[in-house]
């Protein structure tokens, strides 16, 4: 009886390692990391979180929003990848995204809002990419313009520029 | 008369209508004042301080590149920094959200940032160069008072903005108090034109009820009949009610009861008219009272004739015999004036009687003793001549003394019997014995005997009362109370004699349904029947001896079923037993 037990918990131990080494099987990054992301999610490439380079994130599947924001003149072209697509990319479970940028500035946006809204983290602004000095390299942006609802303080506060680190909770 | 209280209350309920609905309108559109002036109050509260947060980070950047710098760390790491730094500064420069900053900030200090920031820039390509490194840092250590400044200037900026908005908030309340006040000062003044407009109205409304009431008895007064008489009997005028109540030949220009028109009540009035127009007496005024039998009963009329005033009365001729007559129907005033003195008759015919019962009473009672001491002669003279032979004569006489005397008595003993009862020599009973007596009377005859239970008190009860009397009151109680359980469908009944505070106090009660609420109205009044049968005088005649001896009757219904008479009757003092 206990030796069937046994079994039992060390095939569950094999399954849990097969299944962690299965997951953690995305491809590393060749060029200088822009993004880390952490937390609660069931795919590695780094240790226990997901390393990324520019290229990586430009291998996703892309979208453009345009829209006006109150940091820039007129209508501007960005071009990212949506957040939930990404959330799927690193298989996220969690319930919240904590967004942190490269001066410590950091806010929460709830896993809902970010299947809901479409919601990009932004490379490119007008066909070019972003240096840090003017936001980049990534650059949370919400479609201000086609959801009016949207333009509000406190979107306003979750749109993150200079995002260097995501942390799913 | 008729018309004061609607008159008065149309007008005024308009306007209280109006009076309503014109306050409702004043606080709703202060309400919605309030709500506009609060939803811009708690717009005005947004913050929007995102431009001084824009300032500081600037000077935060601008810090922790120094330290970077200071502190040795690779050249990427300070390239970082001095890019996060210079994103900051772009954005001072371009954003659209910190234009009214731009326009707020003292210009010199700004167009020295950005200078000063491109210089910054410049050394940061050439960090790796020898001497670059403390270059940039003297470059920054040059620029930190030129960012306090900004700084300082942000926060006074800051506290500017919030001084207006806080300014404007007080004098958007300020504004909303003001309209509340002129809109409640509106609401005053229209409750006094209200209660102006009010009294004015009722002022009005008083006037007319005053005048109609004028009217009023005016046309009350025409319900005399009135006619001008000349002094052959022709009607001069007349009223329509004088054609009414006189009949045709009242008309005006017709000849009063004339012919086959003379009439009782015409000819009435024509033969006291015509009394008074006799010479000596056509100044006087004169009054009769006239009873006339209708189909319907005996009316009544006053009749009152005037002499003719004015000039009509010096003017000869027929002119001068002229009277005016007055018809009035007094018929209700009559018959009620007769009730009254029917009413008074009866009354006087009831003390009448009280006095006479109360006479003849004294006279029985006097008169009894000799009566009775006269048949006790007779009887020993009857006894004597019977001893003595040969007196047949005398014999007969004295037989015919026996039965008169009798006769006499009985007489007497029926007047006292009608008489009030005299407590004084009514006599004392054993209570026990009497319901003994009243329970063997009540239930001869029947078969089988229903149940009746007695309760007999601890002590002997000896009360105030001959047996008959406390027998009669008993019986009629056991029969009602007999009758009542068998109409029930539960014969029998219960006695109950207790001894209560120097009173006897007889209880029957029975097994029926109760004294209903209609029959309770009535239920000691003579000749009122319940459904039980007899002549409805036994409770009546009960109460009146339970009275005469100093005690009460009354009754109530049982919770469970069936009703209590209660006989209370004093105890008779010690020693009166015979």
């Amino acid at each position: 009886m206990m030796r069937n037990l046994a079994a039992v918990f060390i095939l569950l131990q094999f399954a849990w390692a097969g299944l962690a080494t299965a997951a953690c099987d995305l491809p590393s990054p060749a060029g200088a990391i822009i993004l880390k992301v952490e937390g609660q999610i069931q795919a590695c490439n780094t240790g226990l979180e997901v390393r990324l380079d520019l290229d990586m994130i430009e291998a996703l599947p892309k979208k453009v929003i345009k829209t006006q924001n109150p940091w820039e003149q007129g209508v501007v072209t960005y071009e990212g990848v949506l957040l939930r697509d990404l959330l799927d990319y690193v298989k996220a479970n969690g319930t919240v995204i904590s967004l942190t940028a490269l001066n410590d500035y950091r806010a929460d946006i709830s896993v809902e809002d970010a299947r809901a809204i479409d919601v990009i983290l932004a490379y490119k602004r007008n066909g070019e990419l972003m240096p840090v000095r003017e936001k980049g390299p990534l650059f949370v942006v919400f479609p201000f313009t086609d959801d009016p609802s949207l333009a509000i303080e406190s979107r306003y506060a979750q749109s993150v520029w200079q995002v260097s680190r995501i942390t799913v909770k | 008369m008729f018309s004061s209280s609607s008159s008065g209350k149309t007008p005024s309920s308009s306007w209280t209508a109006a009076y309503v609905v014109g306050m409702s309108l004043i606080i709703l559109l202060a309400a919605a004042i309030g709500v506009l002036v609060f939803k811009e109050i708690r717009e005005m509260k947004v913050p929007e301080d995102d431009a001084g947060w824009v300032i500081f980070q600037l000077g935060f950047e601008h810090q922790r590149l120094t330290m970077a710098a200071e502190t040795r760390q690779t050249d990427d790491e300070i390239r970082l920094r001095g890019d996060i730094y210079l994103s900051r500064v772009l954005l001072v420069r371009d954003a659209p959200m910190l234009g009214e900053v731009r326009a707020s900030l003292i210009n010199d200090d700004l167009t020295q940032l950005f200078l000063s920031a491109q210089e910054t820039d410049r050394l940061l390509a050439q960090i790796d160069r020898p001497g670059g490194r403390e270059a940039l840092l003297n470059q920054l250590r040059a620029d930190e008072p030129m960012i306090r400044a900004l700084m300082l200037d942000m926060s006074n900026l800051n506290r500017k903005i919030q001084a207006d908005r806080r300014a404007e908030q007080i004098q958007s309340l300020v504004f909303y108090l003001a309209v509340l006040e002129v809109l409640l000062l509106a609401l005053m003044a229209m409750g006094f034109v209200v209660l102006w407009v009010t009294r004015k109205l009722r002022e009005a409304g008083r006037e007319l009820a005053d005048q109609l009431s004028t009217q009023n008895a005016i046309l009350r007064s025409v319900d005399d009949a009135m006619l001008g008489l000349g002094a052959d009997g022709a009607v001069l005028y007349s009223n329509p009610r004088a054609v009414a109540l006189l009949g045709p030949s009242a008309a005006a220009g017709q000849s009063l009861a004339d012919g086959s028109l003379a009439e009782g009540l015409a000819a009435e009035v024509r033969a006291l008219a015509r009394e008074m127009a006799t010479p000596g007496s056509e100044g006087h005024s004169g009054q009769q009272k006239v009873h006339l039998k209708t189909e319907q009963g005996t009316r009544h009329y006053a009749i009152r004739t005037f002499p003719a005033g004015g000039a009509a009365t010096a003017a000869p001729g027929p002119r001068r015999a002229a009277r005016i007559v007055t018809v009035t129907d007094v018929t209700a005033e009559e018959e009620a004036a007769h009730r009254r003195e029917e009413y008074d008759a009866r009354i006087a015919e009831a003390s009448r009687l009280l006095a006479y019962a109360a006479i003849s009473g004294g006279i029985v009672h006097e008169i009894s003793q000799p009566l009775a001491a006269i048949r006790n002669y007779i009887y020993a003279l009857k006894v004597s001549l019977n001893l003595k032979p040969g007196n047949d004569e005398h014999r007969a006489i004295a037989d015919h003394l026996g039965e008169e005397i009798d006769r006499a008595i009985e007489v007497v003993r029926n007047v006292r019997r009608m008489g009030p009862q005299d407590p004084h020599d009514a006599g004392v009973c054993n209570v026990e014995e009497a319901i003994a007596h009243s329970v063997r009377l009540v239930t001869l005859g029947a078969n089988p005997p229903p149940p009746i239970t007695i309760n007999r008190p601890e002590a002997p009860a000896i009360v105030n009362g001959s047996l008959p009397m406390i027998g009669q009151v008993v019986v009629n109680l056991l029969k009602n109370a007999l009758s009542a359980s068998a109409a029930a469908g539960r014969p029998g009944a219960e006695v109950d004699v207790t001894i209560h505070a120097g009173q006897a106090e007889i209880m029957v009660a029975d097994f029926g349904t109760g004294v209903s609420a209609d029959a309770a109205k009535s239920l000691f009044a003579p000749f009122s029947k319940s459904a039980r049968g007899g002549m409805g005088l036994g409770l009546a005649i009960c109460q009146r001896i339970a009275s005469t001896l100093g005690g009460s009757l009354s009754w109530e219904n049982r919770d469970g079923a069936g009703a209590v008479f209660k006989f209370t009757v004093p105890l008779a003092k010690e020693g009166s037993m015979p």
